[in-house]
């Protein structure tokens, strides 16, 4: 017997009216064009930059620390991750995977990342001599 | 030239709050339970809040973005809504063992279904 009666717009119209309006009208929303929540394969990603570093954010829930696979090559950050979804069919591995290009004056050696919640932050320290310097009149 | 900027930062609009989001989640479970998980990342152990009132589930998880200070943004994807998921239970399940895990930004919920909803085996005399 399946557990959740037809799932269907009539449920829950509210989040859904919001949804219909908000792709009715992007301009109006910030974040209408990148909305990919509810799809189980999309990985949301945000791209932070100070002056010394810049650090990249992506909503991966459901995925533990050990399966996470981070790289840095040629100044793109890949990152490929697995996870299990229970489903009446059976177990099933989900990979997620994305990749963004950090730019080439990252400190490779001084990257962390970290897992919270679902969420990877990723921070990339740029290196010393791609900070901006202050320069004194004399 | 910094003013300008600043101007068309005030431009886009924030959304509040009080719009959610539906989250992704998945069901499976056999004759004795149903686990239902919920996908919510960014929302930490303290913030959801479960209820099963008849014959509806109500999920509510309150994400928790900290924002950077200063800098800025060069690519933006991940909405700061909270999530709320409203499903229509088909099987009468026991509330008093209802029980819910959360772990990586997935809520596991285990809904135990009512003794009396359970298949019963006949025996042929």
């Amino acid at each position: 017997m399946r557990l959740i009666k037809h799932d269907s717009f009539f449920n829950d119209p509210w989040t859904d009216l919001d949804r219909l309006f908000e792709t009715s009208f992007p301009e109006l929303y910030q974040w209408t064009p990148l909305r990919q929540g509810g799809r189980a394969r999309s990985v949301p990603m945000d791209v932070h930059e100070t002056e010394g570093e810049r650090t990249v954010r992506m909503e991966i829930p459901g995925v533990r620390k050990k399966d996470i696979e981070l790289e840095l090559e040629n100044s793109v950050l890949s990152v490929r991750a697995k996870r299990e979804e229970e489903t009446d069919a059976g177990p099933q591995s989900i990979e997620l995977t994305r990749s963004v290009t950090v730019g080439d004056d990252i400190d490779a050696d001084k990257i962390k990342a970290n897992l919270d919640n679902g969420i990877l932050t990723v921070v990339l320290p740029k290196q010393e001599q791609a900070k901006p310097k202050q320069i004194t009149v004399g | 030239m910094s003013t300008e900027l600043k101007k068309q930062e005030e431009q886009v609009p924030t959304r509040t709050n009080a719009t959610y989001r539906r989250p992704y989640y998945t069901v499976d479970g056999d004759k004795e339970a149903y686990r239902v998980s919920v996908f919510m990342p960014g929302v930490a152990k303290d913030d959801y809040s479960l209820s099963v009132h008849r014959d509806e589930l109500l999920v509510e998880g309150r994400k928790q973005l900290g924002a950077p200070e200063g800098g800025r943004y060069l690519h933006r994807e991940i909405t700061p809504e909270s999530y709320k998921l409203r499903l229509q239970l088909n099987v009468s399940v026991d509330p008093d063992g209802i029980k819910a895990v959360s772990e990586d930004g997935v809520l596991t919920i285990t809904l135990p279904v009512a003794k009396e909803a359970r298949p019963k085996t006949i025996k042929i005399s």
